[in-house]
């Protein structure tokens, strides 16, 4: 708080457009507000529905980190800042536009696509992060059909690893109060293995996700090798007893799902056999043991690399003023969380880089190597299409999918943005502009009949 | 009457909680609202608040969130006497995990424990309710101004 220098008086306010309405983009958002509590702020959002990774990247059975949203929500809908839904910057308007309009542009569209593996494509191979977005009924991936089969095998050992093996591996039943759609996990695998090229101690993911999984009464879970006991560092050793809790032997008569560990392991192939695939793994360290593992299906989850479906690349606006360390990209436009640094770090990460970023841009204001004097909306407006969504088309989105509370969610996703463009669009049923995802049928409450 | 805000937050939940509470004692009480990661044990005694108000949520396995860790640990190791020193803890959590306020309860009696006088009981604001945290502590802060208004009976 202190951070935020208060506002000398009569000082003119600049306009505010931020590309992205994820956290990153959120928090910037936020941090400006306080500063300047009367300049125009808006946050545009390729999609219908603000928030990016927390409705989509975020656990859907993991509803308290998801409730980070209300913050935001609180921003909106004090009419405070303002949201600019279904416009994709880069395609419906470009950057160019919005710094002719706006005296500040911050670029927060960082959602980086899956890392491939070297060896590993083709059929059954599935990056966690479009798992994740599919599990969570992100419109892009209505086509996506995951089949994992009776075998899955999960590589990487970081939180979104975790993740996809949850919902893998959680009792069908036991997604109460969650918003996952409940034909997204009819099947499940009865076997899983988790392979992470590091030794334990050395495995990314957070001790409370490991505990987490202990939940499961109907599985069983056993590792290949736990190193180093009695760590010194306190979070590696909560770690490590968390991991060996886990598997310690538990008596559990029939067990549905029975999930292995493997630390240490490289993935080097993924070879189609009569009966499925084999996955080839090597020692890590002498490059010389294999473990060959049976499997129907590979979820590699090794984190993100460059951006996804980005109309626009960070590399393209980099200028000699650039100071990308402090989120400067060239005058007058700057770059926060994912966009800024590259696919690394979670939400609370990404809140201290919006901080960071808004520290500069006050500078910049402040010392007037920014000057306030761009109408924002109004100069844009020429260049904005029909068929925006505002906050309160959101908010219409929300309560309808709240009202759907079968199966124990809290909510029902609505998957598709022609359904979504219709609730949102309750006072003016006439659409001017079609956008819709093509080739799909719709039943009452937005679903796809068939996945 | 002055209060002194401290919070720990990695997700802004308690921060947006600090400047709630914040809020509702600006009628009555004069407020400074500080991240604990720019607050320092001694700071915080030098300010000489008639109340100080810890928002800390819960992180990892039970460990304060943001700059909590450090100030806690700084306590820990100085023990200052904070005999004289009234506090109130707003816990955040997710009832989800088995930490659930962890934070908050260890706050509370590491306080209490150096001979701080705690006001009120401690709120657990919990994520995982959809009880929206910062009506939760506006409501807890209207409390805390309720204790504070009534005489001690001795």
């Amino acid at each position: 708080m202190s951070k935020i220098p208060s506002q000398s008086s009569g000082e003119r306010e600049p306009s505010v457009a931020i590309v992205g309405s994820g956290p990153a983009g959120c928090y910037t958002a936020q941090m400006l507000r306080k500063r300047w509590p009367s300049a125009q702020i808006v946050v545009f959002e390729r999609l219908p529905v603000p928030y990016g990774l927390l409705r989509y990247g975020v656990s859907p059975d993991h509803q308290g980190t998801k409730a980070i949203a209300r913050q935001f929500d609180r921003l909106f809908a004090d009419g405070r800042v303002h949201f600019m839904g279904n416009v994709e910057v880069g395609k419906h308007v470009s950057v160019q536009q919005l710094q002719d309009a706006f005296d500040v542009v911050v670029l927060a569209a960082g959602l980086g696509a899956d890392r491939p593996l070297p060896g590993l494509a083709g059929d059954g191979v599935y990056g966690a992060g479009q798992v994740m977005r599919w599990f969570n009924s992100h419109p892009d991936e209505q086509s996506f059909a995951p089949c994992f089969g009776a075998t899955t095998t999960i590589i990487g050992n970081g939180n979104v690893a975790v993740d996809v093996l949850r919902l893998l591996s959680k009792h069908r039943d036991s997604f109460t109060g969650s918003d996952l759609d409940p034909r997204l996990i009819e099947q499940q695998p009865a076997r899983i293995h988790v392979v992470g090229r590091s030794p334990a101690s050395a495995a990314k993911f957070d001790s409370v996700m490991i505990r987490e999984l202990a939940d499961i009464d109907d599985a069983v879970f056993d590792v290949d090798a736990v190193d180093a006991t009695g760590h010194e560092d306190k979070r590696i050793q909560a770690k490590i007893e968390a991991l060996l809790d886990l598997t310690a032997v538990r008596a559990v008569s029939s067990p549905r799902v029975h999930v292995s560990f493997h630390f240490g392991w490289t993935s080097e192939s993924l070879e189609s056999t009569p009966d499925g695939r084999t996955l080839r793994l090597v020692d890590t360290e002498s490059r010389q043991a294999v473990k060959l593992i049976e499997t129907d299906s590979v979820v590699t989850a090794v984190g993100f690399g460059s951006g996804l479906q980005h109309e626009i690349d960070r590399t393209y606006f980099e200028s000699d003023e650039s100071d990308l360390d402090c989120g400067l990209l060239d005058s007058g436009l700057y770059c926060s969380g994912w966009f800024r640094r590259g696919p690394t770090g979670g939400i609370p990460a990404n809140r201290l880089d919006a901080k960071m970023v808004c520290t500069r841009i006050i500078e910049d204001v402040e010392s007037g190597a920014v000057t306030p004097r761009k109408s924002g909306l109004v100069a844009l407006a020429a260049h904005l299409h029909p068929d925006t969504v505002d906050f309160a088309g959101w908010r219409r989105i929300d309560a309808a999918e709240a009202s759907r509370t079968a199966h124990g969610r809290c909510r029902t996703k609505v998957p598709d943005i022609a359904t979504m463009l219709d609730l949102a669009r309750t006072c003016a049923p006439e659409r001017t502009t079609v956008t819709c995802v093509e080739n799909q049928t719709t039943d009452a409450v937005g679903h796809k009949e068939e996945r | 009457m002055n209060a002194l805000i401290l919070y720990g937050t990695e997700t802004g939940n308690a921060e947006a909680c600090a400047t709630a509470i914040s809020q509702v004692f600006a009628d009555t009480v004069d407020t400074e609202v500080h991240d604990l990661a720019d607050m320092t044990p001694q700071a915080m005694l030098e300010a000489d608040a008639d109340l100080v108000v810890f928002a800390t949520a819960t992180y990892g396995e039970g460990e304060f969130a943001g700059g909590g860790a450090a100030f806690f640990e700084a306590l820990r190791e100085a023990k200052p006497n904070l005999g004289g020193l009234r506090f109130a803890v707003f816990g955040l959590g997710d009832s989800y995990y088995t930490t659930f306020n962890q934070a908050g309860e260890t706050a509370a009696t590491m306080l209490t424990t150096l001979g701080g006088t705690h006001v009120g009981h401690t709120a657990r604001h919990d994520t995982s309710s959809g009880d929206d945290p910062e009506e939760t502590a506006q409501e807890w802060a209207r409390e805390i101004l309720a204790v504070l208004a009534t005489p001690v009976v001795s």
